[in-house]
């Protein structure tokens, strides 16, 4: 195992120098840059120019590149070229409500598409699972800014239960456990919106492979044994179907971090996803870079992750 | 609440001649509706930092207003009045201007404000190494020059008089001096004067600035709001507020808080209005703003060179359909490129006719005839390529109306969408080592864009005069009218007020018959406040103007 772990490490420590090259050519290649967004009558173009010189946005790409590299090599993610923060501070103070909110929905989404796909895959082409089936081909096709809005016109706006955006009431001033249940109900609307789109695929993939493993032998020979239906399904069945669904959390970790672009814009989120949209607009390179590589090393390492569960779940995988 | 034109409203020579009598009085007493307590309001875009001496846009205007104050503020007519200096004198010769501060005046922290302050704001934006690309403004003071190429230790156009006086001298007579001062805050040498210039890009004063304006800067939240609290020792008396919270947010976002009572101001988009002026417990602001928008025309391209071409093309854009239809009603068309609100904007302007039938005539008189579909004129079709900047939904949705409208007389028009900082790099190219160039007939044909006056019609100066193509300034177009240009250059050095007006009248007046920016319509700002929020007032001068005098049931 930990020859595999250190190869893997190894492996995707040249994926990453590799994303960050292409990554920086990309951003590098979209037309226009930080100053260019700046065209003020009383600023003159001359300014700009000596500004964009400051900023190094006057080199060649290869340039720009090696010096982002060497900076970062030393630890330091330069500073936003909108905002002059520093870019370590600044995003990291996007992680904590990004984790909240992606973190309580994927819990959730989990929960609900395991639940609702074993009990359709258990009642197969019955009212319930034709009901399942059909609300999930709808969460899948309703893009989740459209779910947002009903969600906030129907929840906020018509009935007033929850609020429209925020991470938290900013004119009351909560602290402590009132802070934490503003919080709550600030997450609600958000997380449902999250849910509903990340189940309904979810719960597809889970009834398949529930369905695929009930039809096994060794399923055929539990309940010829005896074995009650319910335990059949929960001790055999769904534990030897987690296999998929460990892939799908794998490579879901990174949208954990990364963040949902719209579900944040739409509520006003303070997380990731927002940022970064708002970086690539103004072209500040330094924030959206920092946030690609953190995006390019969860993948990896949800992979890895996928990868290392598998030899815990199934004991048929060895790594050697 | 529809304002109707400000028309030659800022007297600016009568405000010089006035100057010596113009000390307002001092230690004014606010009235409130009700004293204490927290407003919340919205703005769509966040800012990027809060030191006005880097590269500010206007959502970080907006915030600024409400930290920082000015030695002098433009009024809802646009001329100017004490702020911070409770009067200035003008020499005679009309080049130094002498300005008194108020007693008294403190920052934030305590720390007493005085002309040094003044002297070191206006000092650092000449500082060789200033990195904010303000410079430009006060480049018209003596010495300015010599200090910013490092052949001097100080601006010898800015001298500290005594603790509460400082005067400003510029080189030549210069017009738009009080515009300048007007539009400069203050900041505080005893904080920003110990920070490096050239680190000011990024350093920490951008976000918990210290200033001497009505409300103290508490915290920023990124990506969430900036809250400001009442400042008692402000010189017009602390506001009425205790606590004031700026959210950020989508624009969708913030009008459905605004909706729930989530907000008590915020900006509203044209779609929205319905919605706030059925609420009862908003109530709807229409405001007039000094922006426009215009279509922008590559007079090197020679089918735009071609006046008949240009004004064909403003005869056949419906613009009465996109003010009534996609503004709504909420703006109003105009005639040339001053906003028709301002004292630049000639009032006795042709109007340009909505008149496809006599722009048809014009272009079959020009020798463009209809070859199908399109004109042609010696083999060559009269086709376009419209840039159409996104990011303002109005303005993106006149895109197709304009591609619709010369169609029918016969003119071709392909659309191509981009974000902003795509287009400035086909209207600022660069060559291929990324080194600035001239624009080529290549790099544009048509594009949609706006301008607005932010203080004075100098600020045209850079997008109409020939020296001033790219790569040396703003005039993207290649316009070059004679008559235009000396205008514009006669517009700085004019003094009196009604002499400036007309020259800027006769500008406007060339510029409605050159068509060189085909100008579209004014769109007015829509606001929405919740009866909550008492004596919310935005006006042509922004949003967050009379925030001092805001106050919350």
């Amino acid at each position: 195992m930990l020859p595999f772990l250190v190869n893997r490490l190894a492996q995707g420590a040249v994926i990453l120098v590799l994303v960050s090259f292409v990554a920086f050519g990309i951003t590098a290649a979209a037309p226009g840059n930080a100053m260019q967004t700046f065209i003020d009558p009383n600023i003159p173009p001359a300014e700009l120019r000596a500004a964009q010189e400051r900023l190094g946005l006057d080199r060649p790409i290869h340039v720009q590149y090696l010096r982002w590299v060497r900076e970062v090599a030393q630890g330091n993610l330069g500073y936003s070229f909108r905002t002059g923060r520093p870019v370590a501070a600044f995003v990291g103070s996007r992680l904590g409500p990004t984790f909240l909110l992606m973190g309580t929905a994927f819990a959730l989404t989990l929960v609900l598409a395991l639940w609702l796909g074993t009990a359709t895959a258990a009642r197969p082409y019955t009212v319930l699972d034709y009901g399942v089936t059909g609300a999930a081909f709808a969460g899948i096709s309703v893009p989740s800014f459209f779910t947002a809005m009903a969600l906030v016109y129907l929840f906020s706006l018509r009935l007033g239960w929850f609020p429209t955006s925020g991470f938290e009431d900013y004119a009351a001033g909560h602290a402590g456990w009132r802070l934490f249940v503003d919080r709550l109900w600030h997450l609600v609307l958000p997380v449902t919106t999250l849910v509903l789109t990340g189940a309904a695929e979810l719960v597809r993939h889970v009834r398949s492979a529930v369905l695929d493993e009930m039809r096994q032998d060794y399923v055929r020979t539990a309940r010829s044994k005896g074995v009650g239906e319910g335990a059949v399904l929960r001790r055999h069945a769904l534990r030897n179907s987690l296999l998929p669904v460990i892939t799908l959390v794998g490579v879901s970790l990174p949208r954990l971090l990364a963040g949902s672009v719209i579900v944040e814009t739409v509520f006003a989120w303070p997380g990731m996803g927002r940022l970064l949209v708002e970086s690539v607009f103004a072209r500040d390179y330094p924030v959206a870079m920092a946030i690609n590589m953190l995006g390019a090393a969860l993948v990896l390492l949800g992979s890895l992750l996928a990868d290392v569960l598998y030899a815990v779940v199934d004991p048929r995988v060895r790594y050697s | 609440m529809r304002r109707g034109p400000i028309t030659r409203s800022i007297h600016l020579a009568l405000a010089l001649a006035l100057a010596a009598s113009a000390f307002a009085q001092g230690g004014a007493q606010r009235t409130c509706a009700a004293v204490g307590g927290t407003a919340t309001i919205a703005q769509w875009s966040e800012p990027g930092n809060l030191n006005p001496l880097i590269f500010p846009t206007t959502y970080d205007e907006n915030i600024q207003e409400l930290v920082f104050a000015r030695l002098i503020r433009p009024t809802e007519t646009l001329a100017f009045e004490p702020d911070m200096a409770e009067g200035w004198e003008v020499s005679e010769d009309g080049r130094t201007l002498t300005f008194t501060l108020r007693e008294g005046l403190t920052w934030h922290d305590g720390q007493p404000l005085t002309a040094s302050d003044v002297a070191f704001t206006f000092t650092a934006m000449a500082h060789p190494e200033y990195p904010g690309g303000r410079y430009a403004e006060i480049s018209v003071l003596e010495g300015a020059e010599e200090y910013h190429a490092g052949a001097a230790d100080s601006v010898s156009g800015i001298q500290v008089i005594d603790d509460r006086t400082v005067s400003l001298t510029t080189v030549e007579p210069y017009a738009p001096i009080l515009p300048v001062i007007g539009g400069i805050y203050i900041l505080p040498e005893h904080v920003y004067g110990a920070v490096d210039i050239t680190s000011w890009q990024q350093d920490a004063t951008n976000r918990e600035p210290v200033g001497s304006g009505p409300f103290v800067f508490q915290q920023w939240r990124p990506g969430e709001f900036i809250e400001v609290t009442a400042f008692d020792g402000y010189w017009e008396g602390r506001p009425c507020l205790d606590r004031l919270i700026v959210r950020f947010g989508d624009q969708n976002t913030m009008l459905a808080a605004l909706l729930n009572g989530e907000v008590d101001a915020a900006p509203v988009p044209v779609d929205g209005a319905a919605n706030v002026s059925s609420n009862p417990n908003l109530e709807l602001f229409v405001v007039d703003t000094l922006s426009f928008q215009y279509v922008g025309t590559n007079l090197r391209n020679p089918l735009l060179a071609d006046p008949a071409v240009r004004r064909a093309m403003a005869m056949a854009i419906n613009r009465d359909a996109i003010v009534t239809g996609l503004l709504q009603g909420y703006g109003s068309k105009l005639d040339t490129l001053f906003p028709s609100n301002h004292w630049s904007y000639p009032q006795d302007l042709e109007p340009i006719p909505y008149d496809p039938e006599g722009a048809r005539r014009l272009l079959e008189e020009a020798g463009w005839t209809l070859q199908g579909e399109y004109r042609s004129k010696d083999g060559q079709q009269l086709a376009l390529t419209l840039y159409v900047p996104t990011g303002n939904q109005v303005r993106e949705r006149t895109g197709p109306i304009i591609q619709a409208n010369l169609r029918q007389v016969g003119i071709r028009v392909d659309i191509e969408s981009m974000d902003f900082p795509t287009l400035v790099t086909h209207l600022m190219p660069t060559d291929a080592q990324g080194t600035p160039r001239a624009v080529t007939t290549e790099d544009f044909d048509l594009f949609l864009l706006g301008f607005g006056i932010e203080r004075d019609p100098n600020e045209y100066f850079s997008y109409l005069l020939p020296e001033h193509m790219p790569p040396n300034g703003f005039n993207f177009i290649g316009v070059d009218i004679p008559a235009v240009s000396e205008a514009m250059r006669q517009g700085t050095v004019t003094l009196d007020q009604d002499e400036r007006a007309a020259l800027y009248q006769e500008v406007g007046r060339l510029m409605s018959e050159s068509l060189a920016w085909i100008p579209l319509y004014q769109a007015q700002e829509l606001y929405g406040a919740n009866a909550r929020l008492q004596g919310f007032g935005p006006d042509v001068r922004g949003v967050n103007v009379n925030m001092a005098n805001w106050s919350v049931r």
